[in-house]
């Protein structure tokens, strides 16, 4: 009797393992054939990616396919498709005799604000034929918050297609084509029985009351005239007719409107709560962030590693430029830089027209090459955008006096990021005042020098044995391992950087003063006066150099520029 | 009877506070090694390094005697000027131990002028010293054989610095400083 039971609960396990194995691939055979009347309409689905298999099979084949050079900030899938698939977010599928459409959610790498991407994917029954395309919805005011209320919500809005680039591994895939018809599904049943309001059809909706509409839009990006769609959800059914359609088939071609929803996402990625993290689930929830949201976003998914999990050092990234973007900073995600809130706009300017200058120089040991190249900044800055582990940050407060008892105009902390182990920090602080008081051209200087302070930090850690390093260890051992590193990396400077200095700020200023000789004074500032190289130069050179600093502004009470000698302009007051 | 065996043990204490004091007397003094140390990495000609005239006492520093938490540090690895020099090359796992209890017992100590190189400034104050050089504070070096430790601050930094004796001369192998303020 014993065994008799045992081997009964070994049977009754090994059917339920069978169903259970079995369960997916009925989902999937069923939708095809179900045509039957009633509130659970089968026809329509929602689900995750990673529960269909087909689909699932394809998006695969498009990523390994296109991943073979993913070594830069976007991998080559999303360089040629320019999307990111949602892969946490349900999928839409409208199973048919003809085809399965599989709608996706997406983030497209230039999404223009406010609008929603689909990437909608079409097998067709009988034959291997694939299609894909990807529709973006320009939604009408209040159509995303009616959605969240009811995600049966009919789109009303505009509507634009763009063909995938084609893929000639892919069998069958027919994406060239310039205008599509995109058919969607409306449903008016409501519950307790009856015509009501029209909206999308779902898996709740009694095949009997819906209809499909037909909607054919061109590829805008393809030159052909056509554009966008303009959609205003039917106000009822154009003749009616069970399975989705006016004659009565169903094709299982209609795409599904998902917005994305890209805030759960990011939520979901940095394990954010409602408890410790409500400001930040607010901000991110906010419509006025959406472009800085997809940033986060697109961000954290250039930088997965080769499992396919978030780098640690992206995750604490975005957790900081999260921060930053709730104090009203702002975050330049390819460059890594952060700029916080208390920089005033006019700086920022200054700081982003450095930073995306694209005349960067060439890697290379001994900085020979610097003194012949353009945009030392924008070179810096690219540094640290290909560094996991260093984040710069610029902001402006008040700078108390040095151990001189002078104001600066600005300094460069280098720190340990004592959260992150293994991670730097440096802040570069421009003085309140300085800012005040000085031209546009004496901020740029400023941020030149300052950035030179920083790169000067990172190579003596990251390339020990360069010639830079070296020169750098070498002057600090004859100075005796000085604390205070500012004389000698002035000294570096003065030897090795001023002319660098001076054409990164020539560069800036679009050579727009008729006296080029004036950016090689501006170029000495600060300690770089102190040096015996500046001391070397003609009493002459070195007069105009102290009368272009002090005409162009500095921090401090009596720092104002002089209107009547800057050559400048002042835009910060 | 009882008299003598009080005297016998006045006797003891007395002595036992000489040697104790000799001890401080001792200590109060930093060794020739630790000059020679201070000398060959703070005094080369034209250096002009100001010190302030007392040791650091501080101990939190010792929380970073670790490989990892050493290597957490800004500052390029260790290193002999043509490689990298790992840890476990320069200090094994008793010699952090070690370190680390001769960081939590530093002690503030004089610097003696006549000791030091010509280039070497003392001040009694943290201001600016009269050649305009940034006033620093170091702590008495610990030396561990042909290695050691010294940990230096001043109003733009704070960083250990770990030195190598070779040919009779001291030289730092790296510099891991907890941060930088550079103007």
């Amino acid at each position: 009797m014993k065994h008799l039971f045992k081997y009964a609960f070994l049977f009754l396990g090994l059917m339920l393992m069978t169903f259970g194995c079995q369960k997916d691939n009925f989902e999937e055979q069923e939708a095809n054939n179900l045509h039957e009347e009633g509130i659970n309409n089968n026809l329509f689905k929602k689900g995750k990616l990673s529960d269909y298999s087909h689909v699932k099979d394809y998006i695969k084949s498009i990523k390994n396919t296109k991943h073979t050079t993913d070594v830069a900030f976007r991998s080559a899938f999303e360089t040629s498709n320019n999307f990111v698939i949602l892969e946490h977010q349900d999928i839409a599928i409208h199973s048919g005799d003809e085809f399965n459409t599989y709608t996706i959610p997406v983030i497209k790498l230039q999404q223009p604000e406010g609008t929603f991407s689909n990437l909608v994917v079409q097998f067709s029954v009988a034959s291997d034929s694939t299609s894909a395309y990807l529709l973006t919805y320009d939604p009408v005011p209040g159509y995303l918050e009616d959605y969240a209320l009811d995600d049966r919500t009919a789109f009303s809005g505009e509507l634009t297609y763009e063909s995938l680039d084609y893929d000639n591994s892919l069998d069958g895939l027919n994406a060239r084509q310039f205008c599509q018809n995109v058919h969607i599904s409306y449903c008016n049943w409501e519950h307790g029985g009856g015509h009501g309001s029209t909206h999308l059809a779902t898996h709740n909706c009694t095949p009997g009351y819906t209809w499909v509409e037909t909607y054919q839009i061109c590829d805008y990006s393809s030159g052909n005239s056509g554009g966008f769609e303009t959609i205003e959800p039917p106000s009822g059914p154009r003749g009616g007719g069970s399975g989705g359609t006016t004659n009565g088939v169903n094709t299982g071609s209609s795409t599904s409107t998902l917005p994305a929803n890209v805030v759960n996402e990011i939520v979901s990625i940095l394990n954010l709560n409602e408890l410790n993290n409500q400001a930040e689930i607010n901000w991110l929830n906010d419509y006025a962030n959406f472009s800085e949201v997809i940033s986060l976003f697109l961000y954290l998914d250039a930088n997965k590693n080769s499992i396919g999990a978030y780098e640690q050092e992206a995750l604490d990234f975005v957790e900081e430029a999260l921060e930053a973007l709730i104090n009203d900073g702002e975050v330049n995600f390819e460059n890594k830089v952060i700029i916080e809130e208390s920089i005033p706009d006019c700086v920022k300017n200054i700081i982003n027209e450095l930073v995306e200058d694209d005349t960067f120089l060439d890697l290379g040991d001994m900085p020979n090459f610097v003194k012949e190249q353009l945009n030392l900044s924008g070179f810096i800055l690219d540094l640290f955008n290909n560094s996991n582990n260093w984040q710069l940050t610029f902001k402006a407060e008040n700078l108390p006096p040095n151990s001189n008892g002078d104001r600066t105009n600005a300094n460069t902390a280098g720190q340990v990021d004592s959260g992150n182990p293994g991670n730097y920090i440096i802040n570069i602080t421009i003085d309140s005042s300085y800012i005040e008081n000085a031209t546009d051209l004496s901020i740029a200087r400023t941020i030149i020098h300052e950035t030179l302070h920083a790169y000067i930090l990172y190579i003596y850690q990251t390339e020990i044995f360069g010639d830079l390093a070296q020169a750098y260890t070498h002057l600090l051992s004859e100075a005796g391992y000085p604390e205070d590193t500012n004389p000698v990396q002035h000294q570096l400077f003065a030897e090795e950087f001023v002319h660098a200095i001076s054409t990164s700020l020539e560069a800036w200023d679009d050579s727009s003063l008729s006296d080029n000789n004036y950016y090689d004074y501006l170029s000495w500032s600060g300690g770089m006066m102190l040096t015996d190289v500046f001391s070397n130069l003609t009493q002459s050179f070195q007069q105009n150099a102290i009368n272009a600093n002090l005409a162009e502004g500095n921090a401090g009470a009596n720092g104002g520029y002089d209107p009547l000698l800057a050559k400048g302009d002042k835009n910060c007051n | 009877m009882i008299s003598k065996f009080i005297l016998i043990l006045c006797l003891i204490i007395n002595t036992n506070n000489c040697i104790a004091q000799n001890n401080n007397i001792k200590e109060r003094t930093l060794s020739e090694s630790q000059y020679e140390i201070i000398n060959d990495l703070f005094g080369p000609d034209n250096s002009n390094r100001t010190l302030y005239y007392k040791t650091d006492l501080s101990k939190t520093w010792s929380l970073l005697i670790t490989p990892d938490r050493l290597n957490m540090l800004l500052g390029p690895p260790c290193n002999d000027g043509s490689k990298i020099l790992k840890w476990n090359d320069i200090f094994d796992t008793n010699d952090f131990k070690k370190l680390k209890n001769e960081i939590i017992h530093l002690k503030s100590y004089d610097l003696d002028k006549t000791k030091l190189n010509k280039s070497i400034e003392i001040s009694k104050s943290y201001e600016k010293s009269v050649n305009n050089k940034e006033v620093t504070i170091i702590s008495a070096p610990i030396i561990l054989g042909n290695y050691a430790l010294i940990k230096q601050s001043s109003f733009y930094g704070e960083s250990i610095l770990v030195a190598s004796k070779t040919n009779d001369k001291w030289s730092v192998i790296c510099r891991k400083s907890v941060f930088q303020i550079l103007e």
